[in-house]
């Protein structure tokens, strides 16, 4: 733990790692609030694998064409948007088949990621650091991208604020005031996107859910509105990211897992610590009767 | 019926629905319905499970629309003037573990479309004096999650109310509640009526006699009484003897 502190007073790549976890983590607290109080995390899920198939295109007309504008972020975000208006208009269209066309997407993004990125010439990419996020790859040119993304989320999703809770909260209920629900239903979804793409290089794709949902499920214990729930959550995310960087410095954990595993850890704690009172009282109650 | 079409030639009709019919795919629910109700009325929308309330409450909203006929809402297309009506829906459709807190449910009904950024003072004042016309001043700031039954549906009136509604629609405000507290429900109704016209649907025959002035069976077709007619035996020949259990007999 010392060496990291130390590490991190000269190393600038760990500095700039320490920067987009704790950027990552306020969007990751606003979205992630909205996620689970309007129960889609399972679509959050689904856009998250289709950004594997962005970023593996991305790589691989780069590498092919020389195209060297293309960022592997802007297929991403390009992915992860179109994945969102899909699976958006399909839930607010055919509601009775959303499962199954999540489903779908979330595996069909991956093949095509996977088919790009094996298909690169010369040295492969080794998908692994997309799959499963490594912090440390992150430059400081990515560091503008992932903050602008940073705001624009934060921005739109506090603005919004009355908006989307009352859409999340009771839907049929905000289209009779004349909010245009479809409407705020894709703007979340499309939040939700651009949320999950800065969160891929956190904490990589299959382990975004956990980085989204768990922080908020924890602050869902203690908070009474929503804005806390995002306020909370998103201290909790920063605190997660950047112990879970400090614990796997010196004994070279992978970072993202480490987060995974601290947020996990804690949310378990949290749920046992809830139910102990009930728990004891249930069984004092057993004895006696 | 007479009755009712005197007082709706005097007093200017809120809802008018005529030769109204709607069908799911095809299912029909309603069958050429035609009524009208006048401004200032109480109304009970009656009927058994599946007869079509819920169906004819969303014709109303707007939310659905009508296979043939038409439903007008002051004279318009429901779409366009649903914002002057107050609506409350049950509270059991409402997820149970959402974090908001009671004046933030109540605020709710201040939104509209085009307008961004926080509640000012005046949104502010208005969900406080529909909180404290429903007696809930003081649970102002507890969660919605820990109000009882009854308590939330009278959240979900003061946010109704909180539109500023000419128009107050309620989908079973009793459903599930004590009979005391039933009874609390009816007179924040009687007295609301008293500036509002108010229509509830519910399945509930005993709601029906209190303050209720019209009643409006609902089994396919629709059947208007006034709710003095609809007493002692008209209620027994209309719902079997005393009980919940609905028959409807509608004469062709």
């Amino acid at each position: 733990m010392l060496e990291f502190f130390e590490a991190l007073q000269k190393s600038s790549l760990l500095q700039v790692a320490l920067l987009a976890g704790l950027l990552a983590s306020v969007a990751c607290g606003v979205i992630g609030s909205y996620i689970v109080v309007r129960r889609i995390t399972y679509i959050a899920g689904g856009i998250a694998h289709c950004v594997l198939g962005g970023l593996g295109a991305a790589c691989y007309f780069r590498a092919v064409y020389d195209w060297e504008f293309l960022h592997p972020l802007y297929g991403a975000v390009t992915a992860a948007l179109l994945a969102a208006v899909i699976i958006g208009v399909v839930s607010l269209r055919a509601r009775q088949r959303e499962d199954t066309v999540i489903g779908a997407l979330w595996a069909i993004g991956m093949a095509i990621g996977v088919i790009f990125i094996m298909r690169i010439p010369g040295y492969p990419i080794d998908p692994m650091s997309y799959l499963f996020g490594d912090i440390l790859m992150v430059t400081s040119s990515d560091l503008w991208l992932l903050g602008g993304l940073d705001v624009l989320v934060i921005a739109v999703g506090l603005l919004c604020y009355n908006q989307l809770q009352a859409v999340c909260f009771d839907e049929e209920f905000a289209r009779l005031r004349g909010i245009n629900v479809e409407f705020y239903y894709l703007l979340l979804l499309c939040l939700t996107a651009l949320t999950v793409v800065v969160l891929v290089s956190v904490v990589g794709i299959v382990m975004v859910i956990a980085l989204l949902t768990l922080p908020v499920a924890i602050a869902g214990h203690f908070c009474k509105t929503l804005w806390q729930m995002m306020l909370l959550a998103a201290v909790l995310s920063m605190a997660f990211t950047s112990s879970g960087l400090a614990l796997c410095y010196s004994p070279e954990l992978p970072p993202g897992a480490t987060t995974i595993l601290l947020a996990g850890a804690v949310y378990l704690l949290v749920v046992l610590g809830s139910r102990v009172p009930h728990i004891l009282r249930s069984t004092r109650y057993g004895r006696v009767g | 019926m007479e009755a009712n079409e005197i007082n709706t030639a005097n007093v200017e009709p809120v809802i008018e629905i005529e030769n109204l019919s709607f069908a799911y795919a095809t299912t029909p629910v309603l069958e050429d319905v035609t009524f009208s109700i006048p401004r200032g009325d109480f109304v009970c929308i009656v009927g058994p499970n599946g007869g079509g309330k819920t169906t004819l409450l969303r014709l109303i909203l707007g939310l659905l629309a009508p296979t043939r006929g038409r439903v007008r809402v002051f004279g318009r297309p429901p779409v366009e003037v649903r914002r002057r009506i107050g609506y409350m829906p049950q509270h059991v459709q409402l997820d149970p573990q959402y974090p908001v807190r009671v004046c933030d449910v109540v605020l709710m009904g201040r939104l509209g479309p085009g307008r961004l950024g926080p509640f000012g003072r005046v949104d502010k004042t208005k969900a406080t004096v529909a909180l404290e016309e429903a007696g809930l001043a003081e649970y102002a700031k507890r969660p919605f999650a820990a109000l009882s039954g009854g308590q939330r549906q009278r959240v979900l009136i003061a946010r109704a109310l909180t539109c500023e509604p000419e128009i107050l629609l309620l989908d079973e405000p009793t459903a599930n509640l004590d009979p005391f507290v039933q009874d609390e429900m009816n007179e924040l109704l009687n007295e609301l009526n008293k500036r509002l016209t108010v229509i509830l649907v519910s399945h509930d025959v005993g709601f029906v006699a209190q303050y209720v002035k019209t009643v409006v069976c609902v089994n396919r077709d629709a059947v208007v009484h006034q709710a003095e007619h609809v007493t002692g035996d008209s209620i027994r020949e209309l719902y079997g003897h005393g009980v919940q259990m609905v028959h409807h007999h509608h004469p062709q």
